[in-house]
């Protein structure tokens, strides 16, 4: 199913990406984490026709992707499939809003149409922002740095496992797909009536599969608690660079 | 349905995320509790990494030629209990937004209350749950998740609407945007309810004991999660109508008409303190407010031309980067 195939394909290109090594790879995940969330604080408080403002904001993503040495194509490839419902805003506001603001030369620009250019380019810059997050860190590290920010253990531990069984999960629904396509004569895609038996399957497997897994975990001494090695205290590089990133943004 | 990073206002956000975590930390406590089951965080993780299958997993709707996937959170929450459902549509959620763009981190918030709140603890303990308390059999259940299905995804889409306006970025209005909204969810949803109907009828037929489980265990606490649902809709109310409240401060035109056909005059005398500190939020959390791209061709076209050799410089540093750091990987 293309579907499953591409996300199992997003998956391991973004976490072979992670495991480079830049000086932007080797900032630590906290410094990245705060950059990112004061970035799209910064870039979504500008108001709606706002543009001018808005352009500038581009340096981050431009100099942080070719310090990572992360590839313009993946980025932008995931830009393109993100969010429908963002363009059918932002489409909606420049067909609404047709009043003409000013002239530039002979064209005329009416707020919808700054509007929705403000969307988009709000939409492109927060996206690009998380994604260069994630390809340049870890999963491992950020679940590391999300408990030191006194994120529950339980979700941590839950956000880890959930993370390490899609690429299980995924096989195993291309698997039965397979096996649905072949005895379903030449007909494509899933019949609405077979997807209760479908999905039914699936979710017994992934019953039976937690359950082994417990008890493999258990095996190996599990306890109900998750432990994870210690983060080193945050270097001065990262406050300096996460300070002085944020005061920039401003 | 994910809301997006850039149809919010940093004020909604903040509120919403909130708002999220106040039901996250209930979870977690509720989880964590006396009767902490330890096998219960395996289980989560995989029916997490289950329901990030499923929602690609797309079936043909009869009739139509279009393709609809489930949305999960009645599923989860008939199979592990409201609870781990939440965090665990929550890890799906944040996944989502990390990995494929779905959403984005501020949005996160709005996202887990649409799709997580709405569904695992509002519609599971308002509607599936009392249907199948007393008695279960195939009939009760389809009725059960149909029913959950669609008023779930009625009220996330309802909270995209309020959420949207409140961060004034849509020229859409309110009853154009609500009469999009709602009925393409109703259509959703009856689809979305059919299919966990017939997932949960045929686990009923499989394996009973997976639904009757999460069922009894809340029956020994009833009390306790019924008031605590109604808590958490009385602060999702209360932090809903502040944010509205805040657009609608700033944003008087459609407050004026209404108030010169009700009072026959814009003016109203009124206590300024509350406007004023709404206003104050407003203007403290816009970071740079007065740099907009709307007075006159004039500051438009120098805007417009300063932007461009802003980000002219910005592109011609990154490609020097680049190259430089191709150069010394050849070497």
């Amino acid at each position: 199913m293309a579907d499953l195939s591409s996300a199992m394909r997003s998956f391991c290109s973004l976490e072979q990406l992670a495991e480079g090594d830049s000086a932007f790879h080797r900032l630590s995940p906290g410094a990245k984490l705060t950059i990112t969330v004061v970035y799209a604080v910064c870039v979504i408080s500008f108001p709606s026709r706002s543009l001018s403002a808005l352009v500038p904001f581009a340096a981050y993503p431009i100099l942080a992707m070719a310090l990572s040495g992360t590839p313009w194509k993946t980025l932008l490839q995931r830009i393109a499939v993100a969010a429908p419902f963002v363009v059918f805003t932002a489409l909606s506001n420049l067909l609404l809003d047709r009043r003409a603001l000013y002239f530039l030369g002979p064209i005329p620009v009416s707020g919808g149409l700054l509007s929705c250019l403000s969307i988009l380019i709000k939409a492109f810059l927060c996206v690009s922002a998380v994604l260069l997050l994630v390809s340049t860190t870890s999963m491992t590290a950020l679940t590391a740095q999300l408990i030191e920010l006194h994120v529950p253990k339980i979700f941590c531990l839950q956000l880890t496992l959930t993370y390490r069984y899609i690429s299980v999960l995924i096989q195993q629904a291309q698997q039965m797909y397979t096996a649905y396509q072949l005895r379903s004569c030449s007909r494509r895609g899933i019949q609405m009536r077979d997807m209760g038996c479908f999905l039914g399957q699936l979710l017994l497997r992934s019953y039976d599969q937690a359950s082994r897994i417990y008890c493999a975990m258990k095996c190996r001494g599990y306890d109900g608690t998750y432990h994870v090695r210690n983060q080193p205290p945050a270097a001065a590089k990262d406050i300096l660079t996460a300070g002085g990133a944020a005061a920039f943004f401003f | 349905m994910h809301m997006a990073d850039a149809l919010l206002s940093p004020a909604v956000g903040g509120a919403m995320s909130a708002v999220s975590a106040v039901a996250i930390g209930y979870s977690v406590k509720k989880i964590s509790g006396k009767d902490f089951d330890e096998k219960q965080i395996p289980m989560m993780g995989v029916m997490g990494a289950f329901v990030f299958a499923g929602q690609m997993i797309n079936f043909t709707i009869p009739g139509t030629g279009s393709s609809g996937h489930i949305g999960g959170g009645i599923l989860l929450a008939a199979v592990l209990g409201p609870f781990p459902a939440l965090l665990t549509l929550t890890a799906v959620l944040l996944i989502q937004c990390l990995f494929f763009a779905d959403g984005g981190l501020l949005a996160l918030g709005c996202n887990i209350f649409n799709m997580g709140v709405c569904a695992c603890l509002i519609g599971y303990n308002a509607i599936y749950k009392p249907i199948l308390q007393r008695r279960i059999s195939k009939q009760k259940i389809t009725l059960a998740s149909i029913l959950g299905v669609v008023i779930s995804l009625q009220l996330g889409a309802f909270s995209v609407v309020l959420e949207t306006m409140a961060s004034g970025v849509t020229e859409l209005p309110f009853s154009a945007f609500v009469a999009l909204m709602q009925p393409i969810h109703l259509a959703i949803g009856l689809v979305e309810g059919i299919v966990t109907a017939a997932v949960l009828c045929f686990l009923y037929s499989t394996r009973p004991e997976l639904l009757s489980t999460p069922l009894e265990q809340k029956k020994l606490d009833r009390t306790v999660s019924v008031k605590r649902v109604l808590i958490a809709f009385a602060l999702a109310a209360a932090v809903l109508a502040g944010a509205v409240s805040l657009y609608a401060s700033s944003n008087p035109d459609g407050l004026e008409w209404a108030m010169e056909k009700v009072a026959g005059t814009t003016e109203l005398e009124r206590d300024d303190s509350v406007h004023n500190a709404a206003g104050d939020v407003v203007e403290n959390t816009a970071i740079l407010p007065d740099y907009a791209f709307s007075d006159g061709s004039g500051t438009a076209a120098a805007g417009l031309i300063g932007s461009v050799m802003t980000l002219a410089i910005a592109g011609g540093a990154g490609f020097v980067i680049y190259t430089a750091k191709k150069k010394h990987a050849t070497h």
